[in-house]
């Protein structure tokens, strides 16, 4: 088992990158969600290893994310990091700004949209790994999309400020 | 979302389109009627090129890393991605322990002799060195500049007064320091590395009332450590390199301490 879970710790950590504000956040949770998910081997069915793998990871992404918003005080200082510049085919700032996007999503829409449009799961494996109804995964993927072009559009610009 | 719905294509129709769930037949189907309707087209266009985007971004990301990957394990002895598993689940379980207290803990308050003890020791030392050696943003939680805090720190949550081994003369600097759980306690993990990037951990956990054992080996994968007690003091030390090679560093590492 050990030996299939690192063939796909490429497209773990690529889950783990879709779901995270940062780079750092992403390689924590894939850490947190491969020690999960060793420890918990015994509650592997053998029912499909990456799904599986995606279940997990997707609750320990709740998890954590439930822990850091609950932490008094908490500031993003990393967020630099998700300013990508290694690769020059695409705009660093088109990319940024997408990224910020995503980072607006609920962990719930978000864990929809990236398993359908990165992870390239069908509408009901998505539904099976999340334990949803195939219903709530349309409505998730729907408002994930509408939100994320909403950002890109600057329709949800919300003023901190009234103008004077 | 079947072929039943000929007639009509709802919102739900057109994200299964753009995300390619539909038979052939009714893929067609739904580009003719986007030919027809400008509004739902659009929005597929919208959609179309978000997913385009959130694809791009992820498959970079991804091909990042492969890179970075690719080149730490050239640097390395071996290629560090064979390192068998077993180890990070032990830690896993030490790590589960820790937060739940609970069957972990009863476990583990069996191991009141030497001898269980250190045979554990290889094993999580294992898992030490996978985990944290393979972290290439924060492998450490207190870094070498810092040393007399990070033994300050460490030195307190084990209860016991320690040094960080010096392993220079041999290659080998200080990177830093972190808490891990070991057999339920606080325990130490020190990290070093040489000027190819290759990495070694010391692990290092306190049980009182122990006893000195001699120098154990112990092999999984490419990962070897050599591992025993001093007093009360259990030491291991992990590395991808010979075991020659990390025999003398083991030795250096027990005449220091």
């Amino acid at each position: 088992m050990e030996a299939k879970i690192l063939d796909l710790l490429p497209l773990l950590r690529r889950y783990s990158r879709s779901l995270s504000d940062n780079t750092p956040d992403a390689e924590d949770l894939l850490q947190d969600s491969l020690a999960a998910a060793l420890a918990s081997q015994g509650s592997w069915r053998g029912r499909n290893l990456k799904s599986w793998l995606m279940t997990i990871m997707t609750n320990q992404n709740r998890n954590r994310r439930r822990r850091v918003r609950n932490a008094p005080g908490f500031t993003n200082m990393e967020y630099a990091d998700t300013i990508a510049t290694e690769n020059p085919q695409s705009d660093p700032l088109e990319r940024d700004r997408l990224q910020a996007a995503i980072n607006l999503l609920s962990d719930e829409n978000r864990s929809v949209l990236m398993l359908v449009v990165v992870e390239g799961y069908s509408y009901a494996e998505v539904a099976d790994i999340l334990s949803i109804p195939l219903g709530t995964v349309m409505s998730r993927l729907s408002r994930a999309r509408k939100k994320v072009a909403d950002t890109l559009e600057g329709k949800n610009i919300v003023a901190l400020r009234k103008p004077i | 979302m079947s072929d039943q719905k000929k007639l009509t294509v709802s919102e739900n129709d057109l994200h299964a389109f753009v995300d390619g769930q539909f038979s052939e037949t009714r893929m067609r189907e739904i580009e003719d009627h986007l030919k027809t309707n400008a509004e739902d087209a659009q929005m597929v266009a919208s959609w179309q090129a978000q997913n385009e985007a959130l694809q791009k971004m992820f498959q970079e990301t991804a091909e990042d890393d492969d890179d970075r990957l690719v080149a730490a394990s050239a640097s390395r002895a071996g290629p560090r991605l064979k390192v068998p598993l077993q180890a990070v689940a032990a830690l896993a379980i030490f790590a589960a322990g820790l937060i739940s207290g609970l069957p972990v803990a009863r476990y583990f308050s069996t191991l009141d002799n030497t001898v269980e003890y250190v045979q554990n020791l290889p094993e999580a030392a294992r898992a030490g060195y996978v985990i944290y050696t393979s972290e290439v943003r924060h492998p450490v939680e207190v870094g070498a500049e810092e040393e007399s805090h990070l033994v300050a720190w460490l030195g307190k949550r084990l209860g016991v007064d320690f040094v960080a081994p010096n392993l220079t003369k041999v290659g080998f600097r200080l990177v830093g320091g972190r808490l891990v759980p070991y057999a339920g306690k606080p325990g130490a993990l020190l990290m070093y590395e040489d000027a190819t990037g290759e990495r070694l951990t010391v692990l290092i956990g306190r049980q009182p009332g122990a006893s000195e054992t001699g120098f154990k080996f112990s092999q999984t994968g490419d990962v070897r450590t050599f591992y025993w007690m001093d007093g009360e003091l259990g030491y291991a030390l992990s590395g991808a390199i010979d075991r020659k090679n990390l025999e003398a560093l083991a030795y250096e590492v027990y005449q220091q301490i």
